[in-house]
């Protein structure tokens, strides 16, 4: 086996412009490959951060049968023995409970639809990123009264702090309910529908809007990682039901977030699979390339006495080099390009098109994904590999007498 | 010499076929290279095939070294049909009981000197420390002395035939096959070769059977077999 390696790297260099073309061009393939799946997952990052921050948390405990799960419209009394369990997960962070219905809101210049969301201040301010968002006023605090709205719904209202708002609903199976409320704190998250169509008030009002004292919505968990709500979901899913609630995962209630992280999990995989192609062509060019100037080779060595497989054997490990070599090359450069872009920030235009759906940071900070990057470069040598099975049984099927006659 | 039969062609035959598709293959004539053979070769030999360009000499040293198949009849070693064994099996038989000298040399570029002639020994899984220092005294016995680390291109053309010579006998094969292994020499480098693979043959009493269309060349064989044709002459 020592001599079919060395064989095999020094035949690598007897055309070293080419192996370092090919070498290159596998290097220049993962690099891609790394920076489109440290992009996505940095943007699908920042767009679960934003979404569970702002609204859907990461776990969800809602009333059983609920159609809609972004707005409930069954309420449910509050699940004590439940929410004691999720406190006491080791894995969850913050527990709240909330009420969310929709509304109209009225200042004296004027009226517009609203989502109001009732939540615990106290709580809320360990799951919610709105309280980071606030430009005036404060979150809350000053009564049971206040009202935090966005600066965009603020100026179409035209109040400010301090002012006056009257959040009607439709009281739960009754006639319609209004309230006073005073302006508390006006946010700016960079969300036109947020700032725009979203109100907080305390949980006991809004509760009295609605009609419902002493019911939720839902109650609203925060954990350290996004990828543990399987397991709790796992071990404390049981318990909700029993309590006739449904835990549900931030992917099954924000449905937009999923379907545009499945969407680009699958761009991803496509152009994974063209960048494996192109390489593929690549090496299996190199080593055709390299087989048919070493035709007479091959049948000397067949001659002498090596069996066929020691003939796939020097080639496969030819290609084995050469995917290897890239591999490592390609994780060196892609690893210095996303690190390059995780310091200075890459400037996207793609925060102005999600804005209006959430906020969303214009200048994403790549981050990489060694556990997709390995596998990609694993994935890039085993290419290597299959690329080179052609030409390595190709040669050893060679009849020596005409190898060895050949040029 | 011991007068034991080592190689025995019956009724050999290779007919070379163009290739076109199998549908045309009965219409296509094929070119005679071997016809109906009969022939023996003896252990300690120095013989020597000879006979004009088309012959037919290159073919039947390929079908004795078992790098090309016969059309028809059987080659036994040492009795055992070798025309019947499968690719690995005929790989094994060429490991151990063969040895090449080719016209072009077929040096392994990447390799030096000592590194091609180890070549058959790594293929048998000799020790490395071993197959050095049989590679060593194989290039002694050439008279290449201090060549060993030398790539081919770094030889001359005789160095390099002789380096070829090294790596046929280094593994002790029964019988060494040359196939016009002076035509790419001048004539005084093919008579120094010849005497060295003579010389190799009387103190070590390995057999070589080569071809030859070299009067000179053939004047120093021990048996000289004329083909012309294909055919015994």
């Amino acid at each position: 086996m020592r001599e079919t390696v060395l064989l095999a790297w020094r035949n690598l260099w007897r055309n070293s412009r080419r192996s370092a073309l090919t070498i290159g061009s596998v290097s220049c393939g993962l690099a891609a490959v790394m920076l489109g799946q440290s992009l996505m997952k940095t943007i699908q990052k920042q767009m679960v951060e934003k979404s569970t921050g702002i609204m859907l948390g990461h776990l969800q405990a809602q009333a059983k049968g609920v159609r809609d799960h972004r707005v409930p419209e069954r309420v449910y009394p509050r699940p004590a023995a439940f929410e004691k369990s999720l406190r006491e997960h080791p894995f969850v962070q913050a527990v709240s409970a909330r009420i969310k219905f929709t509304g109209l809101v009225y200042s004296p210049q004027g009226s517009r639809g609203v989502l109001v969301v009732g939540v615990e201040p106290e709580t809320e301010a360990k799951i919610s990123i709105i309280p980071g968002y606030l430009k005036e006023g404060h979150y809350f605090g000053g009564g049971e009264r206040d009202l935090v709205l966005g600066d965009r719904l603020a100026g179409e209202l035209d109040v400010r702090i301090g002012e006056k708002l009257v959040v009607m609903a439709q009281a739960m199976g009754t006639e319609m309910s209004s309230e006073l409320f005073r302006v508390a704190g006006i946010y700016h998250s960079g969300s036109e529908s947020y700032d725009g169509q979203v109100v907080y008030v305390q949980l006991p009002a809004a509760q009295r809007v609605r009609g419902v004292p002493g019911k939720i919505s839902y109650l609203v968990a925060k954990l350290p990682d996004p990828e543990l709500v399987p397991s709790v979901i796992a071990d404390l899913g049981s318990k909700a039901a029993a309590e006739g609630a449904d835990l549900l995962s931030f992917r099954k209630i924000g449905l937009e977030v999923e379907a545009i992280i499945r969407f680009e999990d699958a761009i991803l995989i496509v152009v994974l699979f063209i960048i494996f192609s192109i390489v593929g062509l690549g090496i299996l060019n190199t080593v055709a390339m390299s087989m048919f100037e070493r035709v007479r080779e091959f049948g000397t060595l067949r001659a002498l006495g090596a069996r066929p497989v020691v003939v796939v054997r020097m080639i496969a490990v030819e290609a084995l080099f050469l995917g290897s070599l890239g591999a490592l090359a390609g994780l060196c450069l892609g690893g210095a390009i996303i690190f390059w872009w995780g310091t200075t920030g890459l400037h996207l235009p793609i925060g102005k098109a999600l804005s209006y759906w959430l906020p969303f940071d214009a200048v994403v900070y790549l981050r990489p994904v060694w556990r997709m990057h390995v596998a990609s470069a694993a994935g890039l040598v085993v290419v290597s590999l299959v690329s080179a099975a052609g030409p390595a049984f190709r040669a050893a099927r060679l009849v020596i007498a005409e190898a060895l006659r050949s040029l | 010499m011991s007068g034991e039969t080592l190689i025995e062609l019956k009724q050999v035959s290779k007919v070379y076929r163009p290739k076109v598709k199998a549908a045309f293959s009965d219409a296509a004539p094929g070119v005679i290279a071997i016809e109906k053979l009969d022939l023996a070769f003896s252990k300690g030999e120095f013989s020597a095939i000879a006979g004009p360009s088309g012959s037919g000499k290159s073919t039947l040293l390929n079908l004795i070294g078992t790098i090309d198949a016969p059309t028809d009849g059987t080659i036994a070693f040492r009795g055992k049909t070798v025309t019947n064994l499968d690719e690995n099996a005929l790989a094994d038989f060429r490991l151990h009981q063969l040895g090449f000298v080719f016209q072009a040399y077929n040096l392994i570029p990447v390799l030096t000197a000592a590194e091609n002639v180890e070549y058959p020994l790594a293929l048998q899984g000799v020790s490395r420390a071993e197959r050095r220092a049989r590679a060593i005294e194989a290039l002694s016995w050439v008279g290449l002395d201090g060549l060993a680390d030398r790539r081919p291109d770094l030889l001359s053309g005789g160095q390099q035939q002789r380096v070829a010579v090294a790596r046929a006998i280094v593994h002790r094969p029964a019988v060494v096959l040359a196939d016009e292994p002076t035509a790419n020499l001048d004539s005084k480098t093919a008579a120094s070769l010849l005497d060295m693979m003579l010389d190799l043959n009387k103190k070590h009493g390995i057999t070589f059977i080569f071809s030859s269309h070299d009067p000179t060349v053939l004047s120093r064989a021990r048996r000289v077999i004329h083909l012309q044709d294909g055919r015994l002459q």
